[in-house]
């Protein structure tokens, strides 16, 4: 019997997962005045929380064995959603078509997170790890990417592997506040269309988290939003890619340097030999 | 993952979602007694539909990506861009398909999606404890980055097309 079979019939991990979703929408959605910022409480965010909760040791819930086998499930989890994100930009198809010019340009946006992340990342003392840490946000595509051109055990791949690993256990999380602060300070110069499409540039959970408070700021724009964020979700995963190889990367490497990391880039095992 | 046991999940998924979905719903209910019991019943009986179109768009998706003989991409492409077809206005009963699905909250959909990955989290945190609070910063730095970036080029895309 294998993983996926074990979690199947690991009936305690479904009735969990029911009973945290039953939780978190009783409580509902709930906005806070925090100085000029509001923050947006969803119940996605109950419910992650309240189940990264039951995994504390102490309270002897879930075994290491339970968390396998439920992280076996959960890419299934997310065809719901991308069904559903389907549905939401079908109705609004032309108008998103009509904002492509911005869904495509908006990938360059992956450049500030080069110029903002590398001098960080040299600066709090990562050498080559940098390079994997700060060229993208590290989802699933760039991983892969940097596994092909600098091997997974190296530097590199540790950066990139640790931006990942962030994204999954705080990136909804993170997502969502900030979110919320940009939009409820700088709704003057940010329009709720453009940080629609800046929701979408993360992974399907951190596009939902993020966007989420802006539907309960602009709720008449619902419907226009949700098609912009999940259009320029499924960009990312298409242009985004190409823009990652040919520009962020490079960029990446070059600005290492220029920040004072002088070591040769990794290579994979295997490739010195051919 | 065979088919049968991504068949069996996605049953427990609808159920999940089902439940959240209309636990969700409540919240608007303004009626109590009888008349809310109906009401709510209503809500549940309403919701059905919408999750039966996302399991359709699912196996169209997921039965897409297994004829193609390009494995480029994932189901999830599939599911997304079928999802996406048959909802534009003038597509064969879109207008019907999109009045089903809108009763399945899209922000509601990741209550139980989020329940699974925060139950899955705890196996992750010994390899944060590895690498260090120094990624993990840089991390958060980056997807301030990369959310502030967009969202300016996207402004000022914008902007320049209005004109």
């Amino acid at each position: 019997m294998n993983i996926v079979d074990r979690a199947l019939r690991n009936w305690k991990l479904h009735v969990l997962a029911l009973i945290l979703t039953v939780i978190a929408e009783l409580i509902g959605t709930h906005s806070f005045k925090l100085g000029p910022a509001s923050l947006v409480m969803i119940p996605l965010l109950y419910s992650f929380i309240l189940g990264a909760l039951c995994g504390l040791p102490m309270l002897k819930l879930l075994s290491r064995e339970d968390m396998f086998e439920t992280s076996s499930l959960v890419g299934v989890t997310f065809f719901f959603l991308m069904a559903r994100y389907g549905t939401l930009v079908g109705p609004s198809f032309w108008k998103v078509v009509h904002s492509a010019p911005a869904l495509i340009l908006q990938e360059f946006g992956n450049i500030g997170t080069v110029f903002f992340g590398i001098p960080i990342a040299v600066m709090l003392g990562l050498r080559r790890e940098a390079v994997g840490a700060a060229f993208s946000n590290a989802r699933e595509p760039n991983i892969a990417i940097i596994g092909e051109k600098y091997g997974m055990d190296t530097p590199e791949g540790i950066g990139v592997m640790g931006v990942y690993v962030t994204g999954t256990v705080f990136g909804a999380l993170f997502c969502s506040f900030m979110s919320s602060f940009i939009a409820s300070t700088m709704s003057g110069f940010f329009s709720p269309q453009a940080l629609a499409m800046a929701c979408g540039t993360g992974s399907a959970s951190m596009m939902s988290a993020s966007l989420a408070p802006l539907v309960e700021m602009w709720p008449d724009l619902k419907d226009e939003l949700a098609a912009l964020a999940s259009a320029s979700n499924m960009c990312s995963g298409l242009d985004g890619v190409y823009m990652c190889v040919f520009l962020s990367l490079p960029i990446a490497e070059w600005l290492v340097r220029v920040c004072g990391v002088k070591e040769a880039p990794s290579r994979p095992t295997g490739s010195d030999s051919k | 993952m065979t088919y049968k046991q991504m068949a069996t999940f996605l049953i427990i998924c609808a159920v999940q979602i089902l439940v959240g979905n209309w636990v969700g719903a409540q919240h608007g209910l303004t009626v109590w007694g009888a008349e809310g019991a109906a009401a709510s019943a209503a809500l549940l009986q309403e919701s059905i539909p919408g999750l039966l179109v996302l399991l359709g768009i699912i196996a169209g998706g997921v039965f897409i990506a297994h004829i193609i003989p390009w494995k480029g991409l994932p189901a999830v492409a599939y599911i997304v861009t079928l999802g996406c077809i048959v909802t534009i206005p003038g597509f064969p009963g879109a207008e019907q398909l999109t009045a089903w699905v809108s009763k399945i909250n899209f922000v509601g959909l990741c209550t139980p999606i989020l329940a699974y990955a925060g139950l899955a989290v705890g196996k992750d945190i010994g390899i944060l404890k590895k690498q260090g609070w120094r990624i993990v910063l840089v991390g958060l730095f980056v997807f301030v980055g990369t959310f502030v970036g967009s969202a300016v080029i996207a402004e000022l895309v914008l902007r320049a097309m209005a004109h």
